[in-house]
């Protein structure tokens, strides 16, 4: 028999191209297993063949993702695939993002099964998981091995027709449907014993599981822009020159202060930025780039903001688990608002 | 209480997913209010225009978080 044939998508890191200089990358395809490609060939065995290799630099996924998503998917078609894996993509967000929209364009324009893998607080879980078959795995690369092997027990499952409607049951995060099925009790009697427990004391199960969302409603600002002060504030790793302050360049709870009091721009011997996640080298010409002093200050003078906050606040926002960017964004927000700020600019990269 | 804010940045459907309430398009992941391959006088154009766009958000309602 001839083996099912697999094409796997990879990053430029994943792929062995290279870090983030070479994150701006145009979709390509190579016709052979690279990198994690080549464990789960082994471990798929003879009845799979990984035919080959697509790879997308990160950026410009991120940028562009429909017009990546697409290239990608014309690049893959003419290697006929049965199954795509893509990733796994761990807590990486432009990764993640590009692992969910590429399975969920292949699944729509080739019709065939897509399965990848993410860490829970990757931010593409929730922005795929209802269309995408997504592996739970760890928060970094150091989980590989179970994240291959958990993608290999599911492409296996695939190629044997098992129907994979409850993913929730397979180490994978639910697509969040609902399936009819048949209860002896009506509802009123069920509901009836649930409230009956629920008085007495009893344990009982709900039917319906709510989701709970951390909500923050959007602040109004409750002056003329012209007699507020506004703050910038940046997550793409802005630094005074050398870093004094020690900031880590990812994976931080950290963030910096700095001072821009006569400023009317930002030089390149005043602040640097210091980041692991992109590339920095065209903010490091111009910080600007990253943090738009100038504008702001053209914006102060001209009467349009009432004043440009003499402090900018930064952090490292790479890998940064939902609980430190919490801690994070509290510690700026109370600053902030101890100084009289009413209005932030925050730029991301 | 509070502060209002406007988000300057590309990956606008990550922003959008957790909730950021005024999300304005920067020029790139690597350079969101600039263009290195733009002449100096363009970039500067350019950098106000995308300031202005977060000014105009900052004066809006903002979008409740939608998830």
């Amino acid at each position: 028999m001839e083996p099912i044939r697999i094409v796997h998508y990879l990053n430029q890191f994943f792929g062995q191209l290279g870090g983030e200089e070479l994150a701006g990358i145009k979709p390509q395809i190579k016709s052979e297993a690279i990198g994690p490609g080549r464990v789960l060939q082994a471990r798929l065995g003879a009845s799979f063949e990984v035919v080959a290799t697509a790879i997308c630099g990160d950026n410009t996924f991120a940028d562009n993702p429909e017009a990546a998503a697409e290239d990608l998917t014309a690049l893959i078609s003419e290697f006929r695939p049965q199954i795509l894996i893509a990733g796994p993509a761990f807590n990486s967000g432009r990764y993640g993002q590009a692992c969910g929209q590429l399975c969920a364009s292949i699944q729509e324009k080739l019709a065939i099964p897509a399965i990848t893998g993410m860490y829970q607080e990757n931010p593409a879980v929730d922005q795929f998981r209802n269309r995408v078959l997504i592996v739970r795995t760890g928060p970094t690369a150091r989980t590989m091995g179970e994240a291959i092997d958990q993608i290999v027990s599911l492409v296996k499952r695939i190629a044997a027709g098992d129907p994979l409607d409850r993913p929730a049951e397979l180490g994978c995060f639910p697509h969040g449907m609902k399936r009819p099925v048949v209860r002896e009790q009506i509802a009123a009697r069920r509901a009836i014993d649930m409230l009956l427990s629920k008085l007495t004391g009893q344990p009982f199960t709900t039917e319906m599981s709510v989701p709970v969302f951390d909500r923050v409603e959007p602040t109004r600002l409750k002056l003329p822009l012209s007699e507020a002060t506004v703050a910038l504030v940046t997550d793409g790793g802005l630094v005074a020159k050398g870093n004094p302050e020690r900031m880590p360049n990812g994976y931080t709870d950290r963030i910096t202060a700095i001072p821009i009091h006569g400023l009317d721009r930002f030089t390149t011997d005043i602040v640097e930025a210091h980041h692991g996640g992109y590339d920095t080298q065209f903010v490091n010409q111009d910080l600007n780039r990253l943090t738009p002093l100038d504008a702001a200050r053209e914006l102060e003078r001209n009467g349009v903001i009432g004043k440009l906050h003499e402090t900018v606040y930064a952090t490292a926002g790479l890998g940064m688990s939902i609980s430190n960017a919490k801690k994070v964004g509290r510690e700026i927000g109370r600053r902030l608002l101890d100084q009289g700020v009413q209005a932030v600019i925050l730029t991301s990269t | 209480m509070g502060i209002a804010t406007a988000q300057i940045c590309s990956m606008k459907q990550v922003a959008a997913m957790v909730g950021s309430p005024r999300i304005v398009t920067g020029r790139s992941v690597l350079h969101p209010t600039g263009d290195p391959a733009l002449a100096p006088e363009a970039e500067q154009m350019l950098r106000r225009g995308i300031v202005a766009d977060a000014i105009r958000a900052l004066a809006a309602d903002g979008i409740p978080h939608a998830a």
